[in-house]
């Protein structure tokens, strides 16, 4: 009898499976999801401020689910979007919107911060918010779309105890970088026992390299590239201090995993500074066993970062009441209490001048200067151009093809040459 | 899907063969010869080494179970469980094996972070990894070979090696085109391993044909595109695995 | 025993146990480091063994989410999943190689493209059929989607392609019927087969991160590998003593399975040669 016993599994797998599934429709507040995209302490920090939203008020429940790294819960996403399941509330990086801008993927978030439950929006941050952290190119501003979440900026982090032990003075210039670095690379034979710095080749630092250069992504019109000269200008001086001065190492793996080496070795005493987010503030604080400086990125021509992290959306398609509960999450989010607490608890930075100048966040800089650097440095926040192109010319362009330069495998100016051409066909697409 | 440009959220736009022309344009062909290198360093090595392991552990010793169970235990690990640790492990400024190599004098590679080595570094890993499975497959197959014709070979005066080319080799083609067909099955769809440790770089280094799938679906959201890659990817493998099915069944010893 | 031989034994176990170490020594790593606290991490050189052993990181990862439903989860997927393909592919693979029909070398071409088929490229038609039929984040997406497996009907039609016509043709003629044959008489001269694939979809699917991840929405019906994952931290380090004391608990289980199932499968395969 072992196919009848096999059916009757089947057949019982189906039944609970129909069973486990959809929740009874509830009465009382409107449940929304907000689709998150990372784990560990940011999540659990995430999941405390949805709890306490949810027990501040009794109209809207959210529950917050999470989605895999960030390409995966883009995926969904999309085709979650595609079969109008998409979750109230989710988030998504700045360099991101454009497309799913153009898709229609948002909700257009005016109406909202003008209603009733409206948003101060002139509380916020200059360089945190989606108008200032884009760049029109001339037409009219695209409507509000995005609310900040979790905003930083690249920081240079130093080891003040190996800084002091020779003599170097925190660098502000590329020169300075590079003597530093000289001086601070430690060598035993023909290991390197200490680098001088490390960064990951990655386009967000290349992004502040390029500013710091004098040079642009794009044309004020943003209609073609212009960033060859001073992007190769801004490569070739990573691929210099790899491989002429060898006093940065490059860290292994893409996206994220280079990252995390970054740290690491940061943490371990294997390298003496480095560019990275703001963001690991909090853990490089908790976690390195020297004294710890943060500073604002050397310039050359000027000073320069981008701005990082993600934004706050809502789905263009999920049903309207969801929707509103969804507004009323993500503005609640980012009101000062909130933005204090999130930004204290992780090393992001908080979105709100108020919250800035409060009593409570002027205390705790002066007790961590380090959480400072970061707000300070936002005087010199690079914008992106608003196109669609924007998050192609990212991913597809320039970030997997600037590691062959560092590798020797090809020269920065042919690297910028290629993607110059590719960036312009990409932009002629748009037009 | 592969004749569309789609990126989830727009409708489908018809581009005909569009997407095979940009597909074999860019550095297909390099995914490619990655993936068969992958494939056939991981199928040779594990098969073998499995064979090994299996020829040396096959003794119903207390030993030789705690001895299958350790080499087994990293089969059934997660990958996200040891990525990072052999990532610590292949550091060339303070990893393990780095360490090891200077203690006996040789300079150790850039195993993740030179384009050269990542590929074959992967294997190894994945080697590593996987060899328990066709050990113990192999080793399932060894017990089942009937002891009686061992002794009469030893009668006949066969040593060692000639009772396994004679009479181990023989009986084990059906485990071992079994193995064959599946390892290399499985090793084509491999993902974890380099989505994990080096998604696909240095450069290129490491792009084998799943995670170039899935990058040109996920990250790049080219689904047209990606979808062409999976109808070539079909082609090849039926190919392949019929050419390996036809080319060795002939070979194959069945004890009926 | 002469001295060669005595030296050859030795070389064997000594070859033997680098192999056993080389292999071991990360899932070793594993346990050690879930014992670590965090200044225990993130020191270098590692220490091999923390003192004292933080069990309270068991604790944690535990409760980090609701970690005895996903494992109750866990099970149900893998075994759900293994039931089916063992089920389904019998079936197939019977029709697939006793019985003559038109088209059906066609078909199995089919089956082998399936092979091919990446679950990371399933994922999008799969994932928007199980929405449009309200399927979504129920059992039924994580184990449908796998219950026919083109691995294993290719496997199986090949086993019973092996046995020869007569054996089917003598139980038909004892009157036995299409599933009597299928499971009672080619089952398990298979069994060589269905165990060596079930050993591989066991550990495949209990490990399986990105489908339970796509499919599924909600702690109710999400599996163990996705607990894991949500320990770990977006560029910062890593708590590694959480993650590795929470990939225990995915670890642990399939291990014991297989230390205790070691004798039955070598058994399975040993059963054949009786005949």
């Amino acid at each position: 009898m072992r196919h009848a016993l096999a059916v009757l599994m089947i057949a019982g797998f189906l039944g609970t499976a129909w069973g486990a599934a959809g929740p009874a429709a509830a009465q009382g507040p409107v449940v929304a999801q907000f689709w998150y995209s990372f784990g560990g302490t940011n999540r659990e920090v995430t999941e405390a401020h949805i709890k306490r939203f949810n027990e501040s008020q009794s109209k809207y429940k959210i529950e917050g689910t999470f989605q895999g790294d960030y390409f995966e819960a883009l995926a969904k996403i999309r085709a979650a979007a595609a079969t109008k399941t998409a979750p109230a509330a989710f988030h998504v990086i700045g360099e991101a919107i454009p497309q799913l801008a153009a898709s229609g993927l948002f909700e257009n978030l005016e109406p909202y911060a003008k209603g009733v439950n409206g948003a101060n929006l002139e509380d916020y941050l200059p360089g945190q918010t989606q108008h200032t952290y884009f760049d029109y190119l001339g037409k009219p501003a695209a409507p509000l779309m995005a609310l900040p979440f979790f905003r930083s900026t690249p920081i240079l982090y130093y080891n003040a105890g190996m800084l002091a032990a020779k003599g170097v003075k925190v660098p502000a210039t590329w020169d300075e970088l590079r003597d530093a670095a000289a001086k601070l690379t430690v060598r035993e034979g023909s290991e390197t026992k200490t680098y001088g710095f490390e960064v990951p080749v990655d386009w967000w630092f290349w992004y502040a390299l390029l500013h710091e250069a004098g040079g642009s992504l794009l044309t004020p019109d943003g209609k073609k590239a212009a960033f060859r000269d001073k992007g190769t200008e801004a490569l070739q001086f990573w691929v210099d201090l790899v491989n002429k001065d060898k006093t940065m190492k490059r860290p292994p793996g893409k996206d994220y995993n280079a990252w995390t080496v970054t740290n690491t070795d940061f943490i371990n005493g294997r390298a003496a500074m480095i560019f990275t987010s703001t963001a690991f503030l909090n853990y490089m604080t908790e976690n390195a066993k020297f004294k710890l400086g943060t500073a604002f990125l050397p310039g050359k021509v000027k000073q320069a970062v981008p701005t990082g992290g993600t934004f706050f959306v809502i789905a263009r398609d999920a049903p309207p009441a969801q929707k509103e509960a969804g507004w009323a999450f993500i503005k609640w989010m980012t009101e000062p209490a909130q933005t204090i607490s999130l930004s204290k608890a992780t090393g992001y930075m908080p979105i709100r001048t108020s919250a800035v100048n409060s009593p409570e966040m002027q205390a705790f800089y002066k007790q961590n200067p380090n959480y400072k650097t970061a707000i300070d440095q936002l005087r010199t926040a690079q914008r992106f151009p608003y196109t669609p192109a924007l998050i192609e010319i990212q991913r597809e362009v320039i970030q997997p093809n600037l590691e062959a330069a560092v590798l020797g495998i090809k020269t920065a100016a042919e690297i910028m040459q290629a993607a110059e051409a590719k960036a312009n066909e990409i932009l002629a697409k748009q037009q | 899907m592969s004749l569309y440009e789609w990126d989830l959220v727009m409708p489908a736009r018809w581009v005909g063969a569009a997407n095979y022309r940009a597909l074999v344009s860019t550095e297909f062909w390099e995914v490619v010869t990655n993936t068969v290198k992958y494939s056939v360093g991981v199928v040779v090595l594990s098969q073998t080494l499995g064979l090994g392991l299996a020829v040396l552990l096959n003794d119903r010793t207390r030993l030789g179970a705690l001895l299958q169970a350790s080499i087994f235990s990293s089969y059934v690990v997660s990958w996200v469980a040891v990525s990072l640790l052999w990532i610590w492990l292949l550091d060339p400024q303070y990893g393990l094996v780095a360490y090891l190599l200077r203690l006996v004098g040789l300079r150790g590679v850039n195993w993740l972070g030179d384009h050269r080595w990542a590929l074959w570094t992967l294997v190894l890993v994945t080697v590593w990894k996987t060899v328990g499975y066709p050990m113990v497959i192999y080793l399932a197959g060894l017990q089942a070979i009937p002891g009686d014709l061992y002794e009469a070979a030893a009668l006949d005066g066969a040593g060692g090696w000639q009772r396994f080319r004679h009479i181990t080799w023989p009986l084990l083609t059906p485990t071992t085109l079994f193995l064959m067909v599946t390892l290399t099955i499985t090793s084509f769809q491999g993902f974890d391993i380099v989505k994990i440790m080096t998604q696909g770089g240095p450069v290129t280094a490491t792009m084998i044909y799943v995670y170039y799938i899935y990058e040109q679906a996920f990250q790049y959201f080219k689904l047209g595109k990606a979808s062409a890659a999976v109808v070539l990817f079909f082609i090849g493998i039926v190919t392949l695995t019929f050419a390996q099915w036809l080319v060795f069944r002939r070979r194959v010893h069945y004890t009926t | 025993m002469s001295a060669r031989r005595v030296s050859i034994r030795a070389l064997t176990l000594a070859a033997l146990a680098l192999v056993a170490i080389v292999e071991v020594f990360p899932y070793v790593w594993m346990v050690s480091t879930s014992l670590k606290d965090m200044a225990g991490v993130t020191r270098f050189p590692p220490a091999l063994w923390p003192d004292p052993p933080h069990w309270e990181n068991y604790a944690k990862a535990w409760a980090s989410g609701p970690f005895l439903r996903y494992a109750v989860n866990n099970v149900i997927q893998t075994v759900g999943i293994l039931v089916c393909q063992l089920f389904f592919g019998c079936l197939a693979g019977f029709a697939f190689s006793k019985l003559r029909w038109s088209g059906r070398d066609a078909c199995f071409l089919i089956v082998i493209a399936c092979l091919i088929v990446p679950p990371q490229v399933r994922f999008v038609p799969l994932y928007m059929l199980f929405s449009k039929l309200g399927l979504l984040n129920t059992y039924a997406s994580l184990i449908v989607p796998y219950a026919v497996s083109a691995l294993g009907t290719f496997l199986i039609r090949d086993a019973f392609l092996q046995v020869s016509d007569d054996i089917v043709d003598a139980a038909r003629v004892d009157g036995a019927g299409t599933f009597t044959i299928i499971f009672r008489v080619l089952a398990p001269i298979a069994r060589p087969t269905l165990v060596a694939f079930s050993l591989f979809s066991v550990v495949y699917h209990w490990n399986d991160f990105f489908w339970p991840l796509v499919m599924t929405t909600s702690e109710a019906v999400r599996t163990l590998p996705i607990g894991v994952a949500m320990l770990r931290e977006e560029g910062t380090g890593d708590r590694w003593h959480v993650i590795m004391a929470g990939s225990m608990f995915v670890v642990a289980p399939v291990l014991a399975v297989f230390i205790v199932a070691q004798r039955h499968i070598i058994r399975a395969f040993t059963f054949t040669s009786l005949k």
